[in-house]
Protein backbone atom coordinates (compact mmCIF):
# COMPACT_ATOMS: atom_id res chain seq x y z
CA UNK A 1 0.00 0.00 0.00
CA UNK A 2 1.33 3.47 -0.93
CA UNK A 3 2.30 5.77 1.94
CA UNK A 4 0.24 8.91 2.52
CA UNK A 5 1.91 12.13 1.36
CA UNK A 6 1.43 15.14 3.60
CA UNK A 7 0.99 18.59 2.11
CA UNK A 8 0.73 21.66 4.29
CA UNK A 9 -0.82 24.68 2.59
CA UNK A 10 0.90 27.15 4.91
CA UNK A 11 4.31 25.46 4.81
CA UNK A 12 4.50 24.16 1.25
CA UNK A 13 2.41 26.74 -0.58
CA UNK A 14 1.54 30.04 1.12
CA UNK A 15 0.13 31.55 4.29
CA UNK A 16 -1.90 33.86 2.01
CA UNK A 17 -3.91 31.58 -0.31
CA UNK A 18 -6.23 33.71 -2.45
CA UNK A 19 -7.70 33.90 -5.92
CA UNK A 20 -9.08 31.33 -8.30
CA UNK A 21 -7.07 31.20 -11.53
CA UNK A 22 -3.34 31.42 -12.25
CA UNK A 23 -3.96 34.89 -13.70
CA UNK A 24 -5.37 36.08 -10.35
CA UNK A 25 -2.06 35.87 -8.55
CA UNK A 26 0.76 33.74 -7.28
CA UNK A 27 -1.22 32.11 -4.44
CA UNK A 28 -4.26 31.02 -6.48
CA UNK A 29 -6.36 27.86 -6.15
CA UNK A 30 -5.40 26.70 -9.64
CA UNK A 31 -1.71 26.92 -8.71
CA UNK A 32 -2.25 24.95 -5.53
CA UNK A 33 -4.20 22.33 -7.48
CA UNK A 34 -1.27 21.99 -9.89
CA UNK A 35 0.87 21.19 -6.86
CA UNK A 36 -1.64 18.73 -5.42
CA UNK A 37 -2.51 16.83 -8.62
CA UNK A 38 0.72 14.84 -9.18
CA UNK A 39 0.74 13.84 -5.52
CA UNK A 40 -2.86 12.61 -5.75
CA UNK A 41 -2.09 10.65 -8.89
CA UNK A 42 0.65 8.79 -7.11
CA UNK A 43 -1.27 7.96 -3.93
CA UNK A 44 -3.26 9.18 -0.93
CA UNK A 45 -2.66 12.75 0.24
CA UNK A 46 -3.34 14.41 3.57
CA UNK A 47 -3.72 18.20 3.21
CA UNK A 48 -3.03 20.24 6.34
CA UNK A 49 -5.13 23.39 6.22
CA UNK A 50 -4.05 25.11 9.44
CA UNK A 51 -1.48 27.88 9.59
CA UNK A 52 -2.78 30.18 6.87
CA UNK A 53 -4.52 33.48 7.52
CA UNK A 54 -7.71 32.08 6.00
CA UNK A 55 -9.27 30.86 2.75
CA UNK A 56 -11.58 32.44 0.22
CA UNK A 57 -14.30 30.34 -1.42
CA UNK A 58 -12.84 30.92 -4.89
CA UNK A 59 -9.51 29.46 -3.81
CA UNK A 60 -11.09 26.42 -2.17
CA UNK A 61 -13.51 25.71 -5.00
CA UNK A 62 -10.81 25.90 -7.65
CA UNK A 63 -8.18 24.01 -5.64
CA UNK A 64 -10.41 21.13 -4.53
CA UNK A 65 -13.58 21.28 -6.64
CA UNK A 66 -11.26 21.68 -9.62
CA UNK A 67 -9.91 18.17 -8.98
CA UNK A 68 -13.22 16.77 -10.24
CA UNK A 69 -12.96 18.92 -13.36
CA UNK A 70 -9.45 17.49 -13.83
CA UNK A 71 -10.87 13.98 -14.09
CA UNK A 72 -11.04 12.56 -10.56
CA UNK A 73 -14.36 11.11 -9.50
CA UNK A 74 -15.87 12.18 -6.20
CA UNK A 75 -15.50 8.61 -4.91
CA UNK A 76 -11.81 8.54 -5.81
CA UNK A 77 -11.27 11.79 -3.93
CA UNK A 78 -13.06 10.52 -0.84
CA UNK A 79 -10.74 7.55 -0.97
CA UNK A 80 -7.45 9.36 -1.55
CA UNK A 81 -7.84 12.82 -0.05
CA UNK A 82 -7.80 13.61 3.66
CA UNK A 83 -8.31 17.16 4.89
CA UNK A 84 -7.02 18.13 8.31
CA UNK A 85 -8.01 21.33 10.05
CA UNK A 86 -8.84 22.54 13.54
CA UNK A 87 -11.86 24.22 11.93
CA UNK A 88 -14.33 21.46 11.05
CA UNK A 89 -16.55 23.85 9.05
CA UNK A 90 -13.67 24.45 6.64
CA UNK A 91 -13.38 20.73 5.90
CA UNK A 92 -17.17 20.50 5.43
CA UNK A 93 -17.08 23.48 3.08
CA UNK A 94 -14.36 21.90 0.91
CA UNK A 95 -16.16 18.56 0.69
CA UNK A 96 -19.35 20.40 -0.27
CA UNK A 97 -17.54 21.92 -3.26
CA UNK A 98 -16.35 18.46 -4.29
CA UNK A 99 -19.64 16.67 -3.65
CA UNK A 100 -21.66 19.36 -5.46
CA UNK A 101 -19.86 18.48 -8.66
CA UNK A 102 -21.13 14.91 -8.43
CA UNK A 103 -24.60 16.09 -9.47
CA UNK B 1 46.63 122.12 -23.29
CA UNK B 2 46.35 120.85 -26.79
CA UNK B 3 47.16 117.20 -27.24
CA UNK B 4 49.05 116.62 -30.38
CA UNK B 5 47.01 114.67 -32.86
CA UNK B 6 49.62 111.98 -33.23
CA UNK B 7 49.31 111.07 -29.56
CA UNK B 8 45.52 110.10 -29.78
CA UNK B 9 45.39 106.34 -30.37
CA UNK B 10 42.96 105.38 -33.02
CA UNK B 11 41.63 101.80 -32.98
CA UNK B 12 43.22 99.55 -35.44
CA UNK B 13 41.21 97.77 -38.09
CA UNK B 14 41.48 94.44 -36.25
CA UNK B 15 40.33 95.98 -32.93
CA UNK B 16 37.29 97.46 -34.70
CA UNK B 17 36.43 94.09 -36.19
CA UNK B 18 36.88 92.40 -32.82
CA UNK B 19 34.54 94.90 -31.15
CA UNK B 20 31.91 94.39 -33.87
CA UNK B 21 32.12 90.64 -33.43
CA UNK B 22 31.64 90.94 -29.66
CA UNK B 23 28.65 93.26 -30.07
CA UNK B 24 27.07 90.96 -32.65
CA UNK B 25 27.65 87.98 -30.37
CA UNK B 26 26.03 89.79 -27.44
CA UNK B 27 23.04 90.78 -29.57
CA UNK B 28 22.59 87.23 -30.79
CA UNK B 29 22.76 85.93 -27.22
CA UNK B 30 20.21 88.50 -26.02
CA UNK B 31 17.91 87.55 -28.90
CA UNK B 32 18.31 83.87 -28.07
CA UNK B 33 17.42 84.56 -24.44
CA UNK B 34 14.35 86.52 -25.51
CA UNK B 35 13.19 83.70 -27.77
CA UNK B 36 13.77 81.21 -24.98
CA UNK B 37 11.83 83.37 -22.49
CA UNK B 38 8.96 83.73 -24.95
CA UNK B 39 8.95 79.97 -25.51
CA UNK B 40 8.91 79.34 -21.76
CA UNK B 41 6.09 81.85 -21.30
CA UNK B 42 4.07 80.04 -23.98
CA UNK B 43 4.80 76.69 -22.26
CA UNK B 44 3.78 78.11 -18.90
CA UNK B 45 0.57 79.49 -20.41
CA UNK B 46 -0.18 76.02 -21.74
CA UNK B 47 0.73 74.54 -18.36
CA UNK B 48 -1.46 76.99 -16.48
CA UNK B 49 -2.45 75.45 -13.19
CA UNK B 50 -6.15 74.90 -12.68
CA UNK B 51 -7.29 75.36 -9.12
CA UNK B 52 -9.86 72.86 -7.92
CA UNK B 53 -11.68 73.35 -4.66
CA UNK B 54 -11.90 70.08 -2.74
CA UNK B 55 -15.27 69.09 -1.24
CA UNK B 56 -16.17 70.12 2.30
CA UNK B 57 -16.86 66.50 3.15
CA UNK B 58 -15.23 63.50 1.43
CA UNK B 59 -18.16 61.19 1.99
CA UNK B 60 -20.66 59.05 0.09
CA UNK B 61 -23.33 58.45 2.69
CA UNK B 62 -25.48 61.49 1.97
CA UNK B 63 -26.59 62.59 -1.47
CA UNK B 64 -25.24 66.15 -1.17
CA UNK B 65 -21.75 64.96 -0.17
CA UNK B 66 -21.81 62.27 -2.85
CA UNK B 67 -22.68 64.89 -5.51
CA UNK B 68 -19.92 67.21 -4.32
CA UNK B 69 -17.31 64.42 -4.35
CA UNK B 70 -18.35 62.90 -7.67
CA UNK B 71 -18.28 66.34 -9.38
CA UNK B 72 -14.88 67.12 -7.90
CA UNK B 73 -13.43 63.79 -9.09
CA UNK B 74 -14.95 64.26 -12.57
CA UNK B 75 -13.34 67.74 -12.78
CA UNK B 76 -9.99 66.31 -11.69
CA UNK B 77 -10.17 63.57 -14.35
CA UNK B 78 -11.13 66.08 -17.03
CA UNK B 79 -8.42 68.65 -16.22
CA UNK B 80 -5.53 66.27 -15.59
CA UNK B 81 -6.48 63.12 -17.49
CA UNK B 82 -8.21 64.44 -20.61
CA UNK B 83 -6.90 68.02 -21.02
CA UNK B 84 -3.48 67.12 -19.60
CA UNK B 85 -3.24 70.35 -17.59
CA UNK B 86 -1.76 70.74 -14.16
CA UNK B 87 -4.14 70.97 -11.23
CA UNK B 88 -3.78 72.32 -7.72
CA UNK B 89 -6.25 71.04 -5.16
CA UNK B 90 -7.36 73.50 -2.54
CA UNK B 91 -8.35 71.85 0.74
CA UNK B 92 -9.26 75.14 2.45
CA UNK B 93 -12.91 74.17 2.95
CA UNK B 94 -12.44 70.47 3.70
CA UNK B 95 -13.59 69.58 7.20
CA UNK B 96 -14.32 65.84 7.18
CA UNK B 97 -12.85 62.82 5.41
CA UNK B 98 -14.71 59.52 5.77
CA UNK B 99 -13.18 56.15 4.96
CA UNK B 100 -15.14 55.55 1.76
CA UNK B 101 -14.78 59.03 0.28
CA UNK B 102 -11.09 59.26 1.13
CA UNK B 103 -10.35 55.82 -0.33
CA UNK B 104 -12.15 56.67 -3.56
CA UNK B 105 -10.17 59.94 -3.82
CA UNK B 106 -6.85 58.18 -3.12
CA UNK B 107 -7.62 55.56 -5.77
CA UNK B 108 -8.49 58.22 -8.38
CA UNK B 109 -5.27 60.11 -7.61
CA UNK B 110 -3.14 56.97 -7.88
CA UNK B 111 -4.80 56.10 -11.20
CA UNK B 112 -4.28 59.61 -12.62
CA UNK B 113 -0.64 59.61 -11.51
CA UNK B 114 -0.25 56.29 -13.32
CA UNK B 115 -1.78 57.73 -16.51
CA UNK B 116 -0.21 61.21 -16.72
CA UNK B 117 2.80 60.82 -14.45
CA UNK B 118 3.47 62.34 -11.07
CA UNK B 119 3.84 66.11 -10.48
CA UNK B 120 0.75 67.03 -12.51
CA UNK B 121 -1.37 67.39 -9.38
CA UNK B 122 -0.36 69.39 -6.33
CA UNK B 123 -2.26 70.70 -3.35
CA UNK B 124 -2.44 73.48 -0.82
CA UNK B 125 -1.91 72.56 2.82
CA UNK B 126 -5.32 72.01 4.46
CA UNK B 127 -6.49 74.51 7.04
CA UNK B 128 -7.99 71.73 9.15
CA UNK B 129 -5.32 69.89 11.14
CA UNK B 130 -7.10 66.53 11.24
CA UNK B 131 -7.76 66.63 7.49
CA UNK B 132 -4.01 67.21 6.97
CA UNK B 133 -3.23 64.22 9.17
CA UNK B 134 -5.65 61.99 7.22
CA UNK B 135 -4.06 63.03 3.93
CA UNK B 136 -0.63 62.32 5.35
CA UNK B 137 -1.54 58.99 6.93
CA UNK B 138 -3.22 57.49 3.87
CA UNK B 139 -0.46 58.57 1.50
CA UNK B 140 -2.37 61.29 -0.39
CA UNK B 141 0.26 63.90 0.49
CA UNK B 142 2.87 61.65 -1.14
CA UNK B 143 0.73 61.35 -4.28
CA UNK B 144 0.38 65.15 -4.36
CA UNK B 145 4.07 65.83 -3.62
CA UNK B 146 3.14 67.76 -0.47
CA UNK B 147 6.37 67.70 1.56
CA UNK B 148 5.41 69.86 4.53
CA UNK B 149 5.96 67.89 7.76
CA UNK B 150 2.74 66.72 9.36
CA UNK B 151 2.96 64.56 12.48
CA UNK B 152 0.01 62.18 12.73
CA UNK B 153 -1.19 62.20 16.32
CA UNK B 154 -5.01 62.11 16.21
CA UNK B 155 -6.41 58.83 17.57
CA UNK B 156 -9.00 58.54 14.84
CA UNK B 157 -6.30 58.90 12.18
CA UNK B 158 -3.13 57.19 13.33
CA UNK B 159 -4.58 53.65 13.22
CA UNK B 160 -5.48 53.78 9.54
CA UNK B 161 -3.65 51.11 7.54
CA UNK B 162 -3.37 51.49 3.79
CA UNK B 163 -2.68 48.89 1.08
CA UNK B 164 -3.00 48.65 -2.67
CA UNK B 165 -2.14 46.22 -5.44
CA UNK B 166 -3.06 44.86 -8.84
CA UNK B 167 -3.31 41.09 -8.39
CA UNK B 168 -5.18 38.97 -5.87
CA UNK B 169 -2.37 39.27 -3.39
CA UNK B 170 -3.50 39.26 0.22
CA UNK B 171 0.15 39.32 1.28
CA UNK B 172 -0.03 43.07 0.65
CA UNK B 173 -2.41 43.22 3.59
CA UNK B 174 -0.02 41.10 5.66
CA UNK B 175 0.65 43.74 8.30
CA UNK B 176 -3.05 44.48 8.78
CA UNK B 177 -4.22 40.86 8.70
CA UNK B 178 -1.52 39.64 11.06
CA UNK B 179 -2.26 42.49 13.43
CA UNK B 180 -5.96 41.64 13.50
CA UNK B 181 -5.29 37.93 13.80
CA UNK B 182 -3.56 38.69 17.11
CA UNK B 183 -6.72 40.46 18.32
CA UNK B 184 -9.42 38.13 17.07
CA UNK B 185 -9.90 34.41 17.51
CA UNK B 186 -8.99 32.30 14.48
CA UNK B 187 -12.49 31.79 13.01
CA UNK B 188 -13.21 35.52 13.28
CA UNK B 189 -9.99 36.73 11.68
CA UNK B 190 -10.34 34.02 9.02
CA UNK B 191 -13.82 35.25 8.14
CA UNK B 192 -12.39 38.71 7.59
CA UNK B 193 -9.62 37.24 5.46
CA UNK B 194 -12.22 35.39 3.42
CA UNK B 195 -14.26 38.54 2.80
CA UNK B 196 -11.22 40.55 1.75
CA UNK B 197 -9.72 37.88 -0.48
CA UNK B 198 -13.07 37.40 -2.25
CA UNK B 199 -13.53 41.15 -2.74
CA UNK B 200 -10.06 41.16 -4.30
CA UNK B 201 -10.79 38.13 -6.50
CA UNK B 202 -14.11 39.61 -7.67
CA UNK B 203 -12.42 42.87 -8.51
CA UNK B 204 -9.59 41.16 -10.41
CA UNK B 205 -11.87 38.86 -12.41
CA UNK B 206 -14.73 41.21 -13.24
CA UNK B 207 -13.94 44.89 -12.69
CA UNK B 208 -11.50 45.49 -15.52
CA UNK B 209 -12.87 43.36 -18.32
CA UNK B 210 -14.02 46.55 -20.14
CA UNK B 211 -13.10 50.24 -20.16
CA UNK B 212 -14.36 52.28 -17.28
CA UNK B 213 -16.01 54.62 -19.76
CA UNK B 214 -14.49 57.90 -18.61
CA UNK B 215 -12.29 58.44 -21.67
CA UNK B 216 -9.09 57.42 -19.86
CA UNK B 217 -7.04 54.25 -20.21
CA UNK B 218 -7.69 51.33 -17.89
CA UNK B 219 -5.40 51.06 -14.89
CA UNK B 220 -5.97 47.80 -13.04
CA UNK B 221 -5.78 47.99 -9.30
CA UNK B 222 -7.39 47.84 -5.90
CA UNK B 223 -6.99 50.03 -2.84
CA UNK B 224 -7.83 49.32 0.77
CA UNK B 225 -8.04 51.07 4.16
CA UNK B 226 -8.53 49.45 7.53
CA UNK B 227 -8.98 51.02 10.92
CA UNK B 228 -9.67 49.75 14.39
CA UNK B 229 -11.20 52.36 16.66
CA UNK B 230 -13.60 52.28 19.60
CA UNK B 231 -14.19 48.53 19.25
CA UNK B 232 -15.21 49.00 15.62
CA UNK B 233 -13.20 47.64 12.76
CA UNK B 234 -13.66 49.46 9.47
CA UNK B 235 -12.40 47.84 6.28
CA UNK B 236 -12.82 49.64 2.98
CA UNK B 237 -11.97 48.11 -0.37
CA UNK B 238 -12.19 49.88 -3.71
CA UNK B 239 -11.62 49.37 -7.42
CA UNK B 240 -12.12 51.75 -10.35
CA UNK B 241 -13.58 49.25 -12.77
CA UNK B 242 -16.89 48.84 -14.54
CA UNK B 243 -18.87 48.22 -11.35
CA UNK B 244 -21.05 45.31 -10.20
CA UNK B 245 -24.22 46.40 -12.07
CA UNK B 246 -22.49 46.69 -15.45
CA UNK B 247 -20.54 43.48 -14.90
CA UNK B 248 -23.73 41.65 -13.98
CA UNK B 249 -25.62 43.03 -16.99
CA UNK B 250 -22.81 41.85 -19.28
CA UNK B 251 -22.63 38.43 -17.65
CA UNK B 252 -26.38 37.93 -17.63
CA UNK B 253 -26.60 35.86 -20.77
CA UNK B 254 -23.84 33.53 -19.59
CA UNK B 255 -25.22 32.94 -16.12
CA UNK B 256 -28.55 31.44 -17.04
CA UNK B 257 -31.98 31.46 -15.52
CA UNK B 258 -31.30 31.78 -11.79
CA UNK B 259 -29.75 35.21 -12.05
CA UNK B 260 -32.41 36.34 -14.51
CA UNK B 261 -35.14 35.45 -12.06
CA UNK B 262 -33.27 37.15 -9.20
CA UNK B 263 -32.60 40.24 -11.27
CA UNK B 264 -36.31 40.39 -12.07
CA UNK B 265 -37.12 40.04 -8.39
CA UNK B 266 -34.76 42.89 -7.53
CA UNK B 267 -36.14 45.18 -10.18
CA UNK B 268 -33.81 44.35 -13.01
CA UNK B 269 -33.56 47.35 -15.26
CA UNK B 270 -34.80 49.61 -12.48
CA UNK B 271 -31.35 50.62 -11.36
CA UNK B 272 -27.90 49.79 -10.11
CA UNK B 273 -28.95 49.18 -6.48
CA UNK B 274 -31.31 46.39 -7.56
CA UNK B 275 -28.48 44.75 -9.44
CA UNK B 276 -26.10 44.91 -6.48
CA UNK B 277 -28.82 43.33 -4.36
CA UNK B 278 -29.36 40.67 -7.02
CA UNK B 279 -25.62 39.91 -7.04
CA UNK B 280 -25.61 39.57 -3.25
CA UNK B 281 -28.66 37.33 -3.26
CA UNK B 282 -27.24 35.29 -6.14
CA UNK B 283 -24.08 34.56 -4.17
CA UNK B 284 -26.02 33.78 -1.00
CA UNK B 285 -28.44 31.33 -2.57
CA UNK B 286 -25.97 29.62 -4.87
CA UNK B 287 -24.79 26.81 -2.68
CA UNK B 288 -24.49 23.97 -5.07
CA UNK B 289 -24.95 25.11 -8.60
CA UNK B 290 -21.57 25.19 -10.23
CA UNK B 291 -18.36 26.89 -9.36
CA UNK B 292 -19.09 30.63 -9.59
CA UNK B 293 -20.87 33.33 -7.64
CA UNK B 294 -19.73 32.49 -4.12
CA UNK B 295 -17.54 35.55 -3.63
CA UNK B 296 -20.40 37.94 -2.96
CA UNK B 297 -21.70 35.53 -0.32
CA UNK B 298 -18.35 35.63 1.52
CA UNK B 299 -18.37 39.41 1.44
CA UNK B 300 -21.60 39.31 3.42
CA UNK B 301 -20.98 36.24 5.60
CA UNK B 302 -18.37 38.09 7.65
CA UNK B 303 -21.26 40.02 9.24
CA UNK B 304 -22.83 36.80 10.52
CA UNK B 305 -19.62 36.06 12.41
CA UNK B 306 -18.74 39.53 13.64
CA UNK B 307 -21.90 41.71 13.41
CA UNK B 308 -21.96 45.28 12.17
CA UNK B 309 -22.86 46.66 8.77
CA UNK B 310 -21.88 46.28 5.15
CA UNK B 311 -22.14 49.05 2.58
CA UNK B 312 -21.56 48.60 -1.13
CA UNK B 313 -21.39 51.55 -3.49
CA UNK B 314 -21.12 50.46 -7.09
CA UNK B 315 -21.62 52.91 -9.95
CA UNK B 316 -24.90 54.70 -9.13
CA UNK B 317 -26.13 52.01 -6.74
CA UNK B 318 -25.93 51.79 -2.97
CA UNK B 319 -26.65 48.71 -0.87
CA UNK B 320 -26.50 48.47 2.91
CA UNK B 321 -27.01 45.52 5.22
CA UNK B 322 -27.14 45.83 9.01
CA UNK B 323 -26.54 42.51 10.72
CA UNK B 324 -28.19 43.30 14.05
CA UNK B 325 -31.51 44.47 12.58
CA UNK B 326 -31.14 42.10 9.58
CA UNK B 327 -32.19 45.07 7.50
CA UNK B 328 -31.27 45.84 3.92
CA UNK B 329 -31.43 49.29 2.34
CA UNK B 330 -30.96 50.12 -1.32
CA UNK B 331 -30.81 53.33 -3.27
CA UNK B 332 -30.09 54.11 -6.89
CA UNK B 333 -28.77 57.60 -7.54
CA UNK B 334 -28.92 59.38 -10.87
CA UNK B 335 -26.53 58.05 -13.51
CA UNK B 336 -24.30 61.15 -13.41
CA UNK B 337 -23.75 60.56 -9.68
CA UNK B 338 -22.02 57.22 -10.43
CA UNK B 339 -18.75 56.70 -8.54
CA UNK B 340 -17.51 54.72 -11.59
CA UNK B 341 -16.23 51.78 -9.66
CA UNK B 342 -16.98 49.70 -6.59
CA UNK B 343 -16.43 50.50 -2.96
CA UNK B 344 -17.14 47.93 -0.24
CA UNK B 345 -17.11 49.06 3.39
CA UNK B 346 -17.41 46.68 6.32
CA UNK B 347 -17.97 48.18 9.74
CA UNK B 348 -17.57 45.28 12.09
CA UNK B 349 -18.12 45.05 15.82
CA UNK B 350 -14.87 44.03 17.38
CA UNK B 351 -15.21 40.79 19.32
CA UNK B 352 -13.76 40.33 22.75
CA UNK B 353 -9.99 40.28 22.69
CA UNK B 354 -8.21 36.93 22.67
CA UNK B 355 -7.71 35.53 26.16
Amino acid sequence: MTATTELSVARDFSRFPAGRYLTDGKHSGERFRAMLLPKLHSGPVRVLLDGTLGYGSSFLEEAFGGLVREGFTVAQLHERLTLASSDASLVTEIWSYIDDLNH
Amino acid sequence: MVVPRRLVRRPTQSARLYSMRVTRKRTRRARRLLVRAARRARWLRRQKVTHLLAPTVFGLERQETLVELVQFLAALRRVVGIERRRARIDFAQTRLMTAGGTLLFAAELARLNEIVGAQMISCSYPSDGVVAQVLKQVGIFDLLAQRRPCPVTADNVKYWRVASGTDVDTERLKETLEYYSTLFSDPESQTLYKALSEAMTNSHQHAYKRDRGDGLPTVKGWWSFTQLLDKKLTVAFCDLGIGIPRSLREDLSGLGGTIRRLADTFQWGQGDAGLIQAAMEYGRTRTGKGNRGKGMRDIRTVLDALGGKLQIHSNAGFFEFRAQEKRERCKTFKEWMSIKGTLVIWQLDMPEAKP
